[in-house]
């Protein structure tokens, strides 16, 4: 009996096998997930409106609207800790004058919130929740960061990249 | 109300609110003598005894692969000590990711060892693996309760959220185990440990063992 159980550790010892069995137990895990119906919290933290309702209401800025006049009164953000986070809302209703002029011009100003510079600044992703975005882009740099010297190490070779320091 | 003991401190970051109790203290402070030993030991030449053969093998480190290694042994400790203050479920899975990522480098960027990359290699897409379940597992709990942040959880009846939770509570342990490599997923970790040197292998495993016992924490404070 020990003898098979060491035999099955050994099995899940070797590395590439490591990945078969995890995955095995999350196919397990999700077969377990699949035959429950799942009861959703209709207070949520983070609201959003209905789906096309912005859009239906020819809003430019739809799906990201959150209201505000700039410099007036704020839009509304909702957060959990009102009191850790007095200015909330003004950066949301702010549009650089080059938004304005879009928003004004085209439908789909609020889609393009990449394309362009000073779209909309979304406050739940940079103030209430900013250390999350933070965390977000540094997991990707340190990614980065390993990848990278992995493969200049393969490529130009342990002595030329010492070399290269001096 | 808190599971782990008086809160001494907390940082308000918006909604996510770092907090310091008792025994995050006490974890924090080991984490950050773990961070110590690194940097003040010096090992330049790595040595390793084949007990099947009778020999010594001694490897000179170079310089640049020691400043890598102690880029990402930083940044792992960095993330642990996130993963040991945090107040938000989401912002905890995050931190792990992180950990996760720079535990891979850690054993990846040994020079001159191909088992050693493909530990990493196997490890790293353990991690990628894991990262489904983990931020599935927080996705569940902010539907099933409508809020993430740990201080509303804690003061949460028991049985709220139902199934949703529950199963939430299910993904984020499997998620933990997967990017800590606990379990019976410590095993090839420990078999890529000798191939690094010993600083770097303590960092490795006293960060997911911390992780795995603020895990712990934290499931005792989710209703």
């Amino acid at each position: 009996m020990i003898e098979r159980i060491s035999r099955a550790y050994n099995a899940i010892r070797r590395p590439d096998s490591m990945v078969s069995a995890f995955c095995l137990m999350m196919v397990i895990i999700s077969a377990i997930g699949l035959f429950h119906h799942y009861n959703y919290d209709r207070k949520q933290l983070y609201p959003r409106p209905a789906p096309q309702e912005q859009m239906k209401a020819g809003d430019p800025l739809a799906p990201y609207d959150r209201g505000g006049v700039p410099l007036k009164h704020p839009g509304i953000v909702v957060s959990q800790y009102p009191r850790f986070e007095p200015v909330r809302g003004w950066i949301t209703s702010y549009l650089t004058p080059f938004t304005r002029w879009l928003a004004k011009h085209s439908k789909h100003c609020g889609t393009t919130i990449v394309s362009h510079p000073g779209g909309i600044l979304d406050e739940i992703l940079y103030y209430t929740r900013g250390l999350d975005t933070i965390l977000e882009s540094s997991i990707m740099f340190a990614a980065f960061v390993v990848f990278s010297w992995i493969v200049r190490m393969k490529t130009i070779g342990e002595d030329n990249m010492e070399r290269e320091r001096e | 109300m808190y599971p782990s003991g008086q809160i001494l401190y907390y940082i308000p970051l918006g909604d996510i609110v770092p907090y310091i109790s008792t025994i995050n203290a006490v974890i924090l402070a080991l984490l950050l003598a773990v961070l110590a030993l690194p940097i003040f030991s010096n090992t330049d030449i790595y040595v390793e005894v084949d007990h099947k053969i009778p020999r010594i093998k001694a490897k000179i480190v170079m310089p640049r692969e020691d400043k890598i290694k102690a880029a990402l042994a930083l940044g792992s400790t960095m993330a642990a000590a996130g993963v040991v203050t945090t107040g938000d479920v989401f912002n905890f899975t995050l931190f792990l990711s992180l950990l996760g990522i720079c535990n891979m480098g850690l054993i990846g960027t040994t020079v001159g060892d191909e088992f050693a990359l493909e530990c990493a290699f196997n490890y790293g897409l353990m991690c990628l693996i894991a990262g489904l379940p983990l931020f599935g597992g927080a996705a569940l709990i902010l539907a099933g309760t409508g809020t993430l942040s740990l201080h509303q959880l804690m003061h949460m009846p028991p049985g709220a959220g139902g199934w949703a939770m529950e199963y939430g509570k299910i993904l984020l342990t499997a998620g933990v185990v997967g990017e800590a490599g606990v379990g019976p997923f410590y095993a090839v970790k420990v078999d890529s440990f000798r191939r690094i040197w010993g600083r770097y292998a303590f960092v490795i495993h006293l960060t997911t063992l911390l992780t795995f016992s603020r895990y712990l924490e934290i499931l005792a404070s989710l209703p």
